[in-house]
């Protein structure tokens, strides 16, 4: 016969609530963890597969697939559009080469010196502050590869349109500082694509840490698009005109005893987060420092 | 050698914050390795490391202002005083020493942040909280065991020691 004996619960009334509370807090590390790990990890692996991710771009445009969907016709038509297109371009491009030899030209006779070719140089980015981030970067070329202070830094998007990323400030033997565009030291002249108006970065009021620059002393219209385009201006010694700097997002005029401007948050050609490699122009050196 | 250990290990922490800093993020790791030398070595090993590895990062980044060197050195002592009564043979120790040293580093990071009104370096506050304070409380408890360990075979001391009671005026009673 068996006996039986009454089985005591060992068990602690509060264990469920003490589990339940150790779940959320490992819940709330892991998820606010990961959430910081992917912040770096992002960076690392836009650094790692750059090459990559470039080629990607580009060859997703190359190998549009879709056509092989089109008809025959259609795509007759197609090719008869572009064969136009490239007829048009084609006279451009023949009128452009007899203005330029013609101003070749006119500068022989009148003894004018030719415009100066700017070249460029693809640097590395080799150290950022984490808490200047956006502000600048240090690059790993220097005086010995050629770069000047005050040479202009950019990026080539996937139209492989030029994009201000900031200027070379100091330079060492093997690196260079460079300041960006988002960082409030920097005076840079810009116009705006849509009215042709000059106005200057970083001289107006601007929320921090939402990626925008203030482009202030404008002259004050009514005809600021936002979304209009702002290029360089070619003012500087070391940038060159025409390079894209960003677009506006919004503005507002302001009016005091002294003057009266306009003002603009402007967004940047450039994502600094994921930039990893830039170039840096080369500007031509000029007959009176070699002196 | 106590001299030695403590230049080698903040100059790797060092770098390995530069490391960190290239991917965004302020994380501080000298000064870990700073309050462990601080509590098993001494204080005046801890400033040194704090301070040195804050005059270094801020050499290299090109700041304007020394403000690691003073929030280094200030979240060493804070954190050393804080533990320095507590009975450091528990875990709870390093843990709690590197739960408060990330959350004061933290507060740094925002204050130097708010002042030079740039962006945060993270994604945003709050998990930069947690992270800071876990993984501060994690990568304590790991560098103390580590180094306990090393300590342990080349007969230097160690953070994890139980403190004697002390008498009114500081000393330690036999």
């Amino acid at each position: 016969m068996t006996k039986k004996f009454p089985v005591k619960n060992h068990r602690n009334p509060r264990l469920p609530l003490i589990v339940a509370l150790v779940f959320i807090a490992v819940l709330t590390v892991i998820t606010a963890g990961f959430r910081v790990v992917r912040y770096a990890i992002g960076h690392i692996a836009d650094g790692f597969f750059y090459p990559y991710n470039k080629l990607a771009r580009q060859s997703d445009k190359l190998s549009d697939n879709s056509l092989l969907l089109l008809d025959k016709n259609v795509l007759a038509s197609r090719v008869e559009k572009l064969t136009a297109v490239n007829r048009e371009l084609a006279l451009q491009s023949q009128s452009a080469n007899a203005l330029m030899d013609e101003n070749r030209k006119l500068r022989s006779l009148l003894n004018l010196r030719g415009n100066a070719k700017i070249s460029y140089t693809t640097a590395g980015i080799l150290l950022r502050d984490p808490q200047h981030f956006s502000d600048g970067f240090t690059i790993d070329k220097g005086r010995r590869d050629g770069i000047r202070e005050g040479a202009a830094v950019v990026d080539v998007n996937d139209n492989g349109r030029l994009l201000l990323v900031g200027i070379v400030t100091q330079v060492d033997s093997r690196t260079g500082k460079v300041m960006t565009v988002l960082n409030k030291a920097l005076r840079i002249s810009g116009r705006v694509s849509s009215n042709k108006a000059v106005g200057f970065t970083n001289t107006g009021e601007v929320v921090p840490g939402r990626g925008r620059a203030a482009f202030g002393m404008l002259p004050v219209r009514d005809d600021y698009i936002p979304g209009s385009m702002v290029t360089t201006t070619g003012f500087e010694l070391g940038v060159p005109a025409g390079i894209k700097i960003g677009e506006l997002h919004t503005g507002s005029s302001r009016n005091s005893s002294e003057q009266a401007d306009f003002n603009c948050e402007l967004v940047p050609a450039v994502n600094f987060e994921s930039l990893r490699f830039v170039a840096v122009a080369m500007m031509p050196v000029r007959p009176e420092e070699v002196r | 050698m106590k001299t030695f250990v403590t230049i080698c290990v903040s100059a790797m922490l060092t770098a390995l914050e530069m490391i960190c800093g290239n991917m965004g993020l302020a994380l501080g790791l000298p000064v870990y390795a700073a309050i462990y030398f601080g509590a098993a070595f001494g204080l005046s090993y801890g400033v040194c490391a704090a301070g040195i590895a804050g005059l270094l990062l801020d050499v290299a980044y090109d700041r304007t202002w020394l403000f690691s060197p003073l929030l280094y050195v200030g979240v060493m002592l804070f954190t050393c005083q804080t533990i320095s009564r507590s009975v450091r043979q528990m875990p709870g120790s390093p843990l709690a020493a590197g739960g408060i040293c990330g959350a004061l580093l933290l507060c740094g990071v925002l204050a130097r942040t708010y002042i030079c009104r740039t962006a945060l370096p993270g994604p945003d506050i709050l998990s930069l909280a947690v992270f800071h304070i876990s993984g501060g409380s994690i990568f304590m408890l790991a560098i103390t065991a580590m180094f306990d360990a090393v300590n342990f075979r080349s007969d230097l001391p160690r953070f994890c020691r139980r403190d004697t009671g002390r008498n009114f005026s500081g000393g330690q009673l036999p």
